[in-house]
């Protein structure tokens, strides 16, 4: 039997068809109505919210009819099911078309007409079969099921003040006529309906809605204690595990009675499978403890006992979530825990997001996505769907995104936990990283009631809310007064109202969530986002109108203050005028009594005196006078000026207010200019990126094109000049791209080229057949020939001149075996009869060597020419003085093993043997000693070159190695690829530092070990008549010459220039434009 | 159906109580006779093996939780009689016999820890209440006493239960035919354009067989469907006979059946080799059994 353990219970989220195995405790239900659609065609549930219809029909009805368990006419189900969602007539397309296989449009269009054009639909699709042998295998019975149909009321697009809207109108009329007409024409269609009870009053408003649900209607039924024991044990047996029957009982009692009994139940039982092990033990009262649903004082001893280890090491964070225990409180603390361990969560997981925030913005975070995912109805909270980005724009902080917000929410996702939707999977990043078009939703509106932070969150949104309304009204009265100041707050509203603004921080995706329009959802953001810069205007207008009348109040009183103290004193100044006058008339008269007591004494003199004092009274008084008005105009002028200092003081501070403003302004207009520099300097160095890229592009292009021209320079064409005037093309364009124009694939295009023309052709030498040959430094090709004559030849302006010929030791009888040119004057050769010689061109003379009975295999000689090193075939390796070589042999050494190569070393003591069996010996001569330098066991070697200028030495490997070593150090500088295998003879060249090697399938690779990267010159076989290659040398004028079995000797210019040189005098008419065309094609041609 | 499981006759013994507890009992004892149960109540004389009677010859009993110990741990403590029956009642031993439990106030506290006792040794035919109203009690007794009786169908004990659909009936036969040759086999086809109970029969007849298969050629539409819903209705992975499903290589492919895995045994063979898989399961279940 299966030993995997699927999770029985749900949890939150509605059973699916596929996990309706488990969906237990409505059998009877649904029987009954399933009974309800055979006699009625038609099932309208009703029930409270969270109390299974959806998983009733999804995990019980079809289920069942899918079994066969339904009377119907063919054995399978087409199943359109939709949700009204803001538009039901394009949702019932939607799911119509997927089932009938027909496009979406089309069944819009056709579904608009009302009335029979839903049957129509099936009865014109191929699943409904009406003849024919196989009716009941091809045809398929129809069953239209619309959840959660109470969405054509609350979403205001389908219903909006009472008034349903043509789509909702239309589609209850398609479905109430296919019921019908099914029944009247016996059709094979069914109808059920899922409905939240407390909207069927509301079900009026649609003409004879109210009658086919009282026709049909199936009230979901309370559950009993004993489908509720169902519920729980059963599920957990069929899934292989296992409920104890206390757990069970302590479940059925605490579990309260009405909404969302089932979820809370689910999620509990969903919560216990995972913490018994996934139901690898049974279930029992220490899990419901663990989850906190149960006091932990209800377990046995050993139960406490194992439940307070475990509680002990739960983080601090969680145990206040203890504190409660109780079966409502457990969505309640799985939710809590999640919302504080959610900033780990992302911490942790969530690569893609930038983790930018702190523990408290992902609290935030939380709090506005589960805000921003229920909304009050009714005084009820309840869900609202909306999309990840509107979440974000809710947010409004601009480090958190789309990708933020997302992780901060995934731990809500997860299958654990799943408390909004869409869930995630693990692994799958796409269902976790959602994109800002998302839906999401809460999974059960439970969450909603049961979550205690969630409900305090909603409160405050209420509150939020209801100022916002009161706030939005108030904002109307002053936009339709054509902004009128008088509409504009008071002081105390502009408190409240303020406070509300900063507390809520609200912006135009949270007015978008109250908008109730049927506008497009982009009209309502422009429109909150009017409206939002209506209530920010609306309050600074306000709060400008209250500072305006503040100032007005203060002015006038400081206006009012001035003037009593200016009355005042002017009144003090006239009293005190008054009071002096007084004094002086008193004065005055005291005065005039003794006057005129003194003049009554003196008469005369007297009434002389009066006259005289009258006048000086008169003239007091005129002083006076002028005193009195020149006092006033002085305070008129000190008003004046203070009028005029007060003016000056606000103009000052004016002034220096919009000194400050154009500092900033400045300063502002320096940044700009320096962030202007900023971007012009980095558009610069753009264009001059991009300038560089794009003559790149066009150097990659045009080597492009020259790579294919010379492949095309390497077909055989009538026009031989073709091939010419290509490998020039080809050049040309490599010297345009400032490619290398000397590219191996040029190169051998030209080769091939010149020789279709003619312009490559062999030395003409003798006819006896040359075996070896080497080229001296005055260019001179030395031959030897296998009767042992000698040739010299020379190229002069491309012709073969003889300058040597040597025929003194010419032997027919007993011919060359094999031979060894040290240089172009040194030689030593084994005959058939294994005698070996030393021959010097330069004085003709010969020696017999010291015989080895064996073949010389190679030969070397040290750089002082104090020794003649001779290396045989078997193995022996012998040191004569070279200047009397045929003398007693200074040294010997016999290795036993077939010998590849012989080579001196720069110190002339020292000389490198090279076995065939891989291995490079060093045998130092005067101390008779050997070292093994390397031992390749498993590789055979073939030749080694001394490379002298940089001391190395190229040892060459018939599988196509090549090993430098280092002489200096004896050790390996580098080992590449020669580019063909079965390498045969090298030569190098100091001058040009080229490495030339030929290999057994006739090709000559010419290696620059300057730069080793470089892709090697090649001279392929058709250049060599397809010869084997005996031996090369180089000239000092950059020629290599090459001796061939065809006992051919041929020479190649090492550079394409000289080449080219040579074509361009030719004077080729240039490609034309059909040539291009036909060689490289049109649209190649084109571009 | 729904009205005819309450119409069921239940009797009840409904056991002493500790002093606190009286008056709840007596008006336990009016509601159930309202209920149209039949409520034995012990005698003050009555003897342990009367008790034991008594008791045997009701459905279930109901015992009272109070304040008081109703029991203690060597059972002779303090109101020893409902303690007594306690045990007697536990010691029952009969099909579809139940113990009631009512703790009408729901309280536990240090007066009555028992009740955490009682809650903790809870068994299968044990069911504990803490409503309080003696109606919601009463109503959920008769409810869980209402048992609904098992279907049988009389077509006597086989090896194999072999369950197809009509439109297989030709391969099936074959099949049949076959299979017939190593077990004793009933078979069913199942017509859905006949208005028949088929779960219920086929629940009756499961329970006389070793195994059930169902097989399908044509019918891939109903088949998978039809196998999980028998599966569901017969306990599942704790059902004591175990279901294979055999697919015919006509039509059948792997990943429709994926959605078994984990629930039961399936193969996809040609009709030659169909009797020899069953046959292998067959031997396998019943091996291990």
């Amino acid at each position: 039997m299966p030993t995997t353990r699927i999770c029985p219970y749900p949890g939150l989220r509605p059973f699916t068809e596929e996990e309706s195995i488990f969906f237990k405790g409505r059998d009877l239900h649904i029987r009954q109505i399933v009974k309800l659609l055979e006699e009625n065609k038609m099932a309208f549930i009703t029930g409270a919210s969270g109390d299974g219809k959806s998983s009733m029909v999804y995990a019980g009805v079809i289920p069942y009819i899918r079994a066969g368990f339904f009377k119907a006419k063919y054995n399978s189900w087409l199943i359109a099911d939709f949700k009204p969602k803001k538009n039901p007539l394009e949702s019932l397309a939607i799911s119509m078309s997927k089932q009938i296989n027909e496009d979406s449009d089309r069944c819009i269009k056709v579904l608009r007409q009302g009335f029979s054009a839903l049957v129509d639909l099936y009865k014109n699709s191929e699943f409904y079969v009406t003849d024919g042998d196989d009716i009941s295998n091809r045809g398929k019975n129809l069953l239209i099921i619309a959840d959660q149909f109470e969405e054509v009321f609350t979403n205001s697009e389908n219903f909006n003040q009472g008034i349903p809207s043509n789509e909702s109108y239309t589609a209850i009329n398609l479905l109430l006529e296919t019921i019908r007409i099914s029944i009247t024409e016996k059709l094979p269609i069914y109808v059920i309906f899922t409905m939240r009870s407390d909207f069927i009053s509301q079900c009026t408003v649609f003409k004879n809605l109210p009658e086919y649900i009282a026709y049909s209607q199936f009230f979901v039924p309370q559950l009993k204690r004993t489908e509720i024991r169902q519920i729980i044990e059963e599920p957990a047996t069929m899934a292989g595990g296992k409920i104890s029957s206390r757990l069970c009982e302590v479940i059925i009692n605490n579990l309260n009675s009405g909404f969302d009994q089932l979820p809370v139940l689910q999620h509990a039982l969903n919560l216990l499978w995972k913490v018994a092990d996934n139901g690898a033990v049974e279930m029992d009262l220490i899990h419901l403890a663990k989850i906190a649903g149960i006091s932990s004082e209800v377990l046995s001893p050993e139960d406490k006992g194992e439940f307070d280890r475990w509680y002990n090491n739960l983080p601090d964070y969680q145990l206040k979530f203890y504190e409660k225990p109780d079966l409502n409180n457990v969505l309640n603390a799985h939710a809590g825990i999640l919302y504080e361990s959610a900033y780990d969560y992302f911490m942790h997981n969530s690569d893609w997001a930038e983790k930018t925030i702190t523990p408290e913005e992902s609290k935030e975070i939380i709090e506005i996505t589960f805000k921003s995912l229920t909304k009050v109805d009714n005084n009820r909270p309840v869900r609202n769907r909306c999309t990840l980005s509107e979440i974000t724009g809710i947010i409004n902080k601009d480090h958190i995104t789309n990708a933020t917000v997302c992780g901060v929410i995934n731990i809500f996702r997860t299958p654990e936990n799943s408390l909004i939707k869409p869930f995630s999977v693990p692994g799958q990043t796409e269902t976790q990283y959602l994109s800002g078009d998302t839906v999401l939703d809460v999974t059960h509106e439970a969450l909603i009631r049961n979550w205690k932070m969630l409900s305090e969150w909603d409160n405050e949104e209420v509150a939020d809310m209801k100022d916002y309304y009161d706030f939005n009204s108030q904002m109307q009265l002053w936009i339709v007064n054509d902004k009128n100041p008088s509409y504009l707050l008071n002081s105390g509203n502009y408190t409240y109202f303020n406070q509300w603004f900063n507390r809520s921080n609200p912006n135009p995706y949270l007015f978008v969530k109250y908008d109730n329009t049927k506008l497009p959802q982009r009209q309502k953001l422009k429109n909150a986002q009017y409206k939002y810069e209506n209530y920010v205007d609306f309050l600074e207008a306000s709060f400008d109108y209250i500072q305006a009348k503040a100032k007005a109040v203060k002015r006038r009183i400081t206006w009012i203050i001035s003037g009593l103290v200016f009355f005042i004193m002017t009144l003090l100044y006239v009293t005190y005028w008054a009071m002096d006058e007084k004094s002086n008339a008193e004065q005055q008269k005291i005065f005039a009594e003794a006057q005129q007591k003194y003049a009554k004494e003196q008469q005369k003199v007297a009434e002389n005196q009066r006259l005289a004092a009258e006048t000086a009274n008169e003239i007091a008084k005129q002083q006076r006078d002028t005193a009195r008005f020149l006092a006033e105009r002085a305070l008129e002028a000190k008003t004046e000026s203070d009028k005029a200092r007060y003016v000056a003081e606000l103009m000052r501070r004016e002034a220096v207010s919009m000194r400050l403003k154009a500092e900033e302004n400045f300063k502002y207009a320096e940044d700009q200019r320096l962030i202007a520099e900023g971007d012009r300097t980095k558009l610069q160095e753009q264009i001059r990126l991009t300038e560089e890229e794009k003559q790149k592009s066009a150097k990659l292009y045009d080597m492009a094109i020259a790579n294919m021209l010379a492949m095309k320079a390497k077909n055989q064409y009538e026009d031989k000049k073709l091939n010419l005037r290509l490998v020039l093309t080809a050049y040309k364009l490599n010297e345009r791209s400032e490619n290398n124009q000397n590219s191996a694939e040029l190169y051998d295009a030209m080769l091939f080229a010149l020789e279709q023309n003619g312009f490559i052709q062999p030395m003409k030498t003798t006819n006896s057949k040359i075996i070896k040959f080497a080229v001296d430094t005055n260019d001179q090709i030395i031959c030897l020939t296998n009767d042992a004559q000698i040739f010299g030849y020379k190229l002069v302006s491309g012709k073969t001149k003889e300058t040597l010929k040597i025929t003194k030791y010419q032997n027919s009888k007993q011919l060359i075996e094999s031979a060894y040119l040290v240089d172009a004057e040194n030689i030593v050769y084994s005959t058939i009869d294994k005698n070996t010689y030393y021959l010097n061109v330069t004085s003709q003379e010969r020696v017999k060597l010291p015989s080895q009975n064996d073949f010389v295999k190679s030969a070397s000689i040290t750089t002082d020419k104090r020794y003649l090193v001779v290396a045989y075939q078997q193995g022996k390796v012998q040191v004569l003085n070279f200047s009397n070589p045929d003398s007693h042999q200074v040294a010997n050494v016999n290795l036993k093993t077939r010998l590849a190569d012989v080579n001196c070393a720069l110190n002339n003591s020292e000389v490198y043997i090279l076995t065939t069996n891989g291995q490079l010996i060093k045998w130092n001569i005067s101390k008779n000693s050997q070292k093994t330098i390397f031992a390749q066991k498993n590789m055979t070697a073939s030749t080694m070159v001394t490379i002298p200028n940089k001391r190395q030495l190229a040892v060459c490997f018939a599988n196509g190695n090549i090993q430098i070593v280092d002489t200096k150090t004896d050790t390996e500088v580098v080992n590449m690829l020669g580019g063909h295998s079965g390498l045969q003879n090298s030569i190098y060249d100091s001058q040009t530092a080229l490495l030339a090697i030929s290999s057994v399938d006739k090709r000559i690779s010419l290696i620059n070990t300057n730069n080793l990267q470089e892709k090697p010159l090649s001279i392929e076989e058709h250049s060599l008549n397809r010869s084997d290659i005996l031996g090369m040398g180089f000239s000092s004028d950059k020629t290599l010459f090459v001796l061939t079995a065809d006992n051919s000797i041929r020479y190649f210019d090492i550079k394409v220039d000289n080449y080219i040189q040579k074509i361009i005098s030719l004077q080729l008419m240039p490609l034309s434009d059909q040539e291009w065309k036909l060689i490289l094609g049109g649209n190649l041609f084109e571009q | 159906m729904f009205l005819e499981l309450l119409n069921q006759d239940i009797k009840v013994f409904l056991a002493d109580v500790t002093s606190d507890m009286t008056n709840t009992r007596h008006n336990l004892s009016n509601v159930l006779q309202r209920a149209g149960i039949e409520v034995v109540v012990p005698n003050d004389k009555a003897t342990a093996d009367e008790i034991r009677r008594q008791i045997d010859a009701c459905d279930c009993t109901i015992h009272l939780l109070g304040v008081l110990n109703f029991y203690n741990e060597s059972g002779a403590g303090y109101d020893s009689s409902a303690g007594l029956q306690y045990r007697i009642a536990r010691a029952i031993k009969k099909d579809g016999f139940k113990m009631f439990f009512w703790n009408p106030s729901g309280l536990v506290n240090s007066r009555n820890l028992y009740v955490n006792n009682i809650r903790r040794d809870i068994v299968e035919n044990t069911i504990y209440s803490a409503t309080t109203s003696e109606i919601v009690f009463v109503e959920e007794l008769r409810t869980i006493m209402s048992v609904k009786p098992k279907p049988v169908t009389d077509l006597g004990a086989a090896d194999i239960y072999f369950i197809y659909n009509d439109l297989d009936k030709e391969t099936a036969g074959e099949i049949l035919s076959m299979l017939s040759d190593l077990q004793t086999v009933k078979g069913l086809s199942i017509n859905m354009s006949f208005a028949t109970e088929y779960n219920d029969i086929i629940s009756g007849q499961l329970s006389q067989c070793k195994i059930g298969v169902v097989y399908y050629d044509y019918a891939e539409d109903w088949a998978v469907s039809f196998a999980r819903q028998i599966w569901k209705d017969n306990g599942g992975r704790g059902s004591v006979v175990p279901l294979f499903l055999a697919a015919n290589k006509n039509h059948a492919q792997e990943k429709e059946l994926n959605v078994l895995k984990g629930i039961m045994e399936y193969s996809i063979s040609d009709k030659s080799v169909i009797p020899l898989d069953i046959k292998i399961f067959y031997d396998k279940v019943t091996t291990k059994n």
